[in-house]
């Protein structure tokens, strides 16, 4: 859980301000002799008291508190990949031996484009001495796994690498509001300015567009690597070094930072994208809450108006409950378990999650739980779901069988399914129909997961011909080799 | 765009309180000094009430509901656009060649298809993605505007074209998946069949609707330097009508630039949904507003204070 952020931070010093004056005027007030409490029972402390909190809760409504997850989770990652000459250079650990960076650098997109990422767009943008845009944002996963394969690293765009324009020209494409970031993998060589201009030019226009920068260093930064010459090219020697301390500097200053090797991107990018995880606030999709001000000043407005002037009196008691059974939040947790249940499923029902979150059961019923995990589940937070569901799976079942018991298992195995734990759901599976032989449901997903392919055809026939998608795909490869701008004549701008 | 109330049942207080100020018995500052002039009377009455109401709507959280797009796809299309050069010819005296009207036209038929998702793909000897489906229609809107002939490789691969439609929409959720292949020319390049494709898309359940671009007569090609050449462009309008028909789809001829325009509109038509799907909203909250307004007006009864008293007077000053 992130802490409260606001949208609109500059309005709590002024209202704040005003407040202490309001505080400060009905203390000076209340020291002051005169008849006004006598005749009217006005008592200008309390007023003042309360006229603090309407406007300290006007400002902090104004202010506008953000928190809890979004309603609709999702977040765009604009990938900038390093396609410059350098990435030729092969020092990368491979399976089988060193590799070089670009195949690196693309095994790792393949490797977070191969899982499915819920709410999260890529576009792909190839860094040589421009940004050249080459997939703008999508889902499709095929399309992003083969936009790789259709690129040489050093044979299209200017040459050389230019970190500070090329991301200048990557953010100038994103809108102002939209929750994005950026991904950048290279191996931070800037060959086009001095490191210092190239950051500040960079810092400059990510900071401006509140864009964090996510970074990626392929390469080692020990010693000069030699970068391969292209086949059949006649590239003049060079020398290549990654730059890890440039890029992590790069990022920390626009407010991302620089990725371990091994890191998991796609949990990254789902923290970013349900909230789990900070964007910059004019990015950010976490709902605000402007009534935890106004409600204090409604407190304010109470309180003023319990000590405005003695025909109140009577109201004081009326005005007192009003704060305490009105608030929101009381008001929710003074709703019994059941009735929460009731419209957390009717919501469910009608696919309405946002209300379904906001009234699912707390309690430690199974029936609760079993419905807390689903709205986990269709929410997208399968570790919670597997939290909320332990209790109910326990290994030991007990006798008869609970009603609950089986749709626990279920849901938790479709949780561990979600947390790509194949075994744990089979396991899960096995054990419903041990304790319930013959349930459909489990059978029926216990086959999926084991993809049956059911017995073998008597007399198997020769193997079908390659699919002409396979075709298509090649001839699409090539349309995009073609679609790219072709490296221009003459060697690398080096400094 | 919609309204809503995030906690509605708490307009209910709103009544009470007003009431409750009503009530109130202030007046502007003391006894002794007091304005009572109609409006000062008036405003002491009001003031209360209104901070109370403009609050109590604020704490319910009016809130503007906006659509986040391209959540739940309805009709999901790929558009299929001939780049080949022979889409440079004029046909049936129009000053538009094919390439400009079919873009323009493509326009008009994105913009009236909001709630839709698009993916668009040009091809020539092969074909290229040029978008993802995407429901950003401005970025679609944009890429069409800026989109140019320039095929470094000749030739019209409808095949390859057509199963990269169908690779691109092989994932997509959306209730009705729909090809769109405009095209002024025969198959001469490309490793797959129009007709393979045309039965790939049909496994998919995918539809294709296709355009067949220019006449059978001559057209005018522009030429290098200056002048117009009356050539003819071989065209394949059977294996079009052979795609829609394998796919549940239907084939179009379009003359010229204003044929072009009914078949699109056809196509609209064809493709309009009786049920749509209600999109996932997000709320704007409108309460800051309401707040704004009742700080300010606050902001005078607070500076009242400064003329009550509080304190009881001494016991030499009350008495008479």
């Amino acid at each position: 859980m992130i802490p409260a952020t606001f949208s609109h931070p500059a309005f709590l010093l002024p209202a704040l301000a005003l407040a202490a004056l309001a505080l400060a005027l009905g203390a000076w007030a209340q020291t002051r002799p005169g008849l006004g409490i006598k005749v009217v029972g006005q008592r200008p402390l309390l007023q003042g008291l309360g006229l603090a909190l309407i406007l300290a809760g006007a400002g902090l409504g104004l202010a506008e508190p953000r928190w809890g997850v979004p309603e609709v989770p999702r977040l765009t990652v604009r990938v900038v990949l390093d396609a410059s000459r350098s990435m030729r250079v092969r020092d990368m650990p491979g399976p089988g031996g060193a590799v070089t960076r670009w195949e690196a650098a693309a095994a790792l997109l393949d490797r977070l484009w191969a899982q499915p990422n819920p709410g999260v767009l890529f576009s792909l943008d190839l860094l040589t001495g421009d940004a050249i845009p080459f997939l703008p944002p999508g889902e499709d996963r095929q399309l992003l796994r083969d936009a790789p394969r259709a690129v040489s690293p050093g044979e299209v765009g200017s040459p050389g690498t230019s970190i500070g324009r090329g991301l200048a020209q990557v953010a100038a494409q994103i809108p102002a509001k939209t929750p994005e970031v950026i991904l950048l993998v290279s191996d931070g060589e800037e060959t086009w300015e001095a490191p210092a201009e190239a950051m500040t030019r960079a810092t400059t226009v990510l900071h401006k567009g509140r864009l964090p920068l996510y970074a990626l260093c392929v390469g080692q930064p020990r010693g000069d690597q030699p970068v391969p010459p292209a086949a059949g090219g006649q590239d003049e020697l060079s020398f290549s070094k990654a730059q890890p301390g440039f890029m992590a500097a790069l990022a920390q200053a626009s407010g991302g930072r620089l990725l371990a090797p091994g890191e998991d991107l796609a949990k990254l990018f789902q923290d970013l994208a349900q909230g789990r995880a900070a964007l910059p606030m004019a990015r950010s999709r976490l709902p605000a809450h402007p009534e935890a001000g106004a409600w204090l000043a409604l407190l304010g407005i109470c309180l003023w108006l319990a000590a405005a002037g003695k025909p109140m009196r009577a109201w004081r008691p009326f005005l007192l409950a009003l704060v305490l059974l009105g608030g929101p939040a009381p008001a929710r947790a003074q709703v019994p378990p059941s009735i929460r249940a009731w419209l957390a499923k009717r919501a469910l029902d009608r696919g309405d999650l946002p209300s379904a979150r906001k009234w699912q059961p707390q309690g430690d019923a199974p029936g609760h739980r079993l419905l807390r995990a689903q709205i986990q589940l269709r929410s997208a937070q399968p570790t919670e779901a597997v939290a909320t569901l332990a209790p109910l799976t326990g290994q030991g079942a007990p006798r008869p069988l609970p009603p609950w018991r089986v749709p626990a298992l279920l849901l938790a195995a479709r949780a561990a399914m979600d947390l790509d734990h194949p075994d744990e759901a089979r396991a899960l599976l096995e054990r419903v129909l041990l304790e319930q032989p013959g349930r459909k449901e489990a059978i029926h997903n216990l086959q999926t997961l084991l993809k049956d392919p059911g017995p073998p055809p008597p007399n198997p026939k020769t193997p079908p011909p390659p699919p002409p998608s396979q075709a298509a795909r090649e001839d699409e490869l090539e349309g995009m080799k073609q679609h790219l701008p072709p490296k221009p004549p003459g060697g690398v701008k080096d400094l | 765009m919609s309204f809503a109330v995030r906690y509605p049942w708490l307009l209910l207080l709103i009544l009470p309180g007003l009431w409750a100020a009503a009530r109130s018995s202030y007046r502007w500052g003391i006894p002794s000094s007091r304005p009572s002039g109609w409006m000062a009377r008036r405003a002491a009455l009001v003031l209360p009430a209104l901070i109370t109401a403009l609050l109590v709507v604020a704490a319910a959280v009016p809130e503007r509901r906006l659509a986040v797009k391209g959540r739940t796809p309805v009709v999901d299309f790929a558009v299929v656009l001939d780049g080949s050069s022979s889409m440079l010819a004029q046909d049936g005296g129009a000053k538009e060649d094919r390439w400009n009207a079919a873009r323009r036209l493509l326009r008009i038929f994105i913009a009236g298809r909001p709630e839709d998702r698009f993916a668009l793909i040009l091809f020539s000897a092969h074909p290229v993605t040029l978008s993802p489906l995407s429901a950003d229609h401005l970025r679609l809107w944009n890429i069409l505007e800026r989109l140019q002939l320039e095929s470094r490789d000749d030739g019209t691969a409808i095949g390859s074209a057509l199963m990269t439609a169908v690779r691109r929409l092989a994932e997509s959720p959306a209730r009705s998946r729909v090809i769109l292949l405009l095209t002024d020319g025969a198959q001469n390049r490309g490793h797959v069949l129009p007709m393979e494709a045309a039965e790939e898309a049909r496994r998919n359940g995918i539809r294709v609707h296709t355009v067949a671009m220019g006449g059978n007569g001559e057209s005018l090609f522009p030429l290098e330097g200056g002048g117009f050449a009356r050539l003819k462009v071989e065209t394949d309008p059977e294996t079009l009508k052979k795609i829609a028909q394998a796919t549940g789809g239907e084939a179009f001829a379009a003359d010229d630039p204003a044929g072009l325009a009914r078949s699109m509109a056809a196509i609209d038509r064809l493709e309009k949904t009786a049920l749509p799907v209600d999109a996932p909203t997000e709320g704007r909250p409108l309460s800051r507003w309401f707040l704004l307004a009742a700080g300010l007006l606050a902001l005078p009864l607070a500076l009242d204070l400064a003329r009550k008293r509080g304190r009881r007077p001494p016991a030499w000053l009350a008495q008479p």
